[in-house]
């Protein structure tokens, strides 16, 4: 402490220091009226460079972030209130009749019993049915064959195949071949139907996906298929996949 | 009574008070200057810590709602699922195979007279069709028929005979092929 309080009344009392401080005031003085301006632009400049701009820009980016983040808290909220409307049963139920007309396997059964009962209602009698496993691939579905042996009258025939074709389980009239039966007015068919089926989408879409909305023409569809008379419980959701075995498998 | 006034101070000491004059003039605008960028730096740091508090409490928000939206997830995946499988069946219910379309077109353009036997529609729409008829005009009005572009309505690209008997007991027997366009 002494130390110091002398050292620093040896500095002023040093007349070396003396005149350089008298010096440096001189300078000024005399200098002063591009000193005062060129320190001003100085510090003006570093606040510009190292504070003002940097925070300006951080200001405008941050704008646009908080104006995205807004944006998605509103959706997901909106969605959110959304979904907690839905009556899940009900939609549970719909599901059912949708997977139903078009399953997400072969459903080989329920073909196999709707087209018999198609082809009774249209007075044809089956004699003989065969599966074709195996699936054809197309853009968005997949299809198996069933061939179909059967008898009937020729003139309900075209109203068979219509009904087939607008039945509510997913099917298409392939290769076909009718042959006159011995007797009047009965022909012998041979129809291959393709029954489609798909897999269902391998996501449900996150969180930020928007909601499909159900148009009139969907409601419509629904309150046909269930007039159809088509009915099966809800199916199972596919589960997501799990992953399976060690996460290391060297340990 | 008019005053004289004599200015005995010397000229270097006017010359020095202009100068000083015109310094404290570049002083007051160099404070204000520093004063002004100050202001706009404690401005621009107070306007950022506001808007990181407003991020934040906006980032909580959405996080709240994204954890509200994934407890539905079961009823999302399931409006999605019955969505797509509205669509596919509308898509198909719009369209009809090449087969039945063929079918009902060929078989409602043969004349009554004409005793059709064997038929056989293909996938791509091609028709075969063994028949028998007992004169040559029901012949001619059924090809007439089949190709007449309003009465096909535009379908059918082709008609080809496979071929045309005439037996003992006078009827024709014709066996032809229809082709779609």
């Amino acid at each position: 402490m002494k130390k110091e309080n002398f050292s620093k009344f040896h500095l002023v009392r040093n007349p070396d220091f003396i005149r350089n401080i008298d010096f440096v005031r001189k300078i000024y003085s005399n200098f002063r009226i591009f000193i005062f301006p060129a320190v001003v632009a100085i510090s003006s400049l570093i606040l510009i460079v190292f504070v003002i701009s940097p925070q300006t820009i951080k200001l405008f980016q941050n704008q646009k972030v908080q104006g995205e983040l807004q944006e998605k808290s509103k959706f997901l909220e909106a969605k959110a209130v959304v979904l907690e409307g839905l009556d899940e049963d009900n939609l549970k139920q719909k599901l059912g009749y949708a997977l139903t007309a078009y399953p997400q396997e072969q459903d080989f059964a329920n073909a196999l019993g709707i087209i018999q009962e198609i082809a009774g209602k249209n007075g044809f009698n089956v004699t003989e049915f065969a599966v074709r496993l195996g699936s054809e691939r197309s853009e968005s579905s997949q299809k198996y064959g069933i061939k179909l042996e059967a008898s009937g009258a020729k003139v309900f025939f075209p109203r068979f195949i219509s009904a087939i074709e607008s039945s509510a389980r997913m099917m298409e009239v392939g290769n076909l071949e009718i042959s006159p039966a011995r007797e009047g007015d009965i022909v012998n068919v041979s129809v291959e139907i393709s029954v489609l089926y798909a897999p269902s989408p391998s996501s449900f879409g996150g969180p930020e996906s928007p909601l499909p909305e159900l148009s009139k023409a969907d409601e419509e569809l629904l309150t046909e298929l269930v007039a159809s008379g088509i009915s099966r419980p809800a199916q199972q959701l596919p589960s997501q996949p799990q992953p399976r075995g060690k996460a290391n498998p060297f340990e | 009574m008019e005053t004289i006034s004599i200015n005995l101070l010397p000229k270097e000491f006017t010359a020095e008070e202009i100068k000083q004059g015109k310094f404290y003039k570049i002083q007051a605008v160099g404070i204000s200057v520093i004063l002004l960028m100050v202001f706009l730096s404690v401005l621009t740091i107070s306007l950022r810590i506001f808007q990181s508090s407003k991020i934040r409490s906006t980032q909580t928000q959405a996080s709240e709602a994204e954890t509200k939206v994934l407890s539905y997830s079961s009823k999302q995946a399931s409006l999605l699922l019955l969505k797509d499988r509205l669509s596919a069946i509308q898509k198909n219910a719009t369209t009809t195979s090449n087969t039945a379309e063929m079918y009902n077109l060929v078989t409602g353009l043969l004349p009554p007279e004409l005793i059709s036997g064997a038929i056989s529609v293909g996938p791509d729409g091609g028709v075969l069709i063994s028949a028998l008829a007992s004169d040559s005009n029901t012949l001619d009005r059924l090809f007439s028929d089949l190709l007449d572009r309003e009465k096909n309505e535009g379908k059918i690209s082709k008609v080809s005979v496979e071929t045309l008997n005439r037996g003992k007991d006078s009827l024709y027997r014709v066996s032809f092929k229809v082709e779609k366009k």
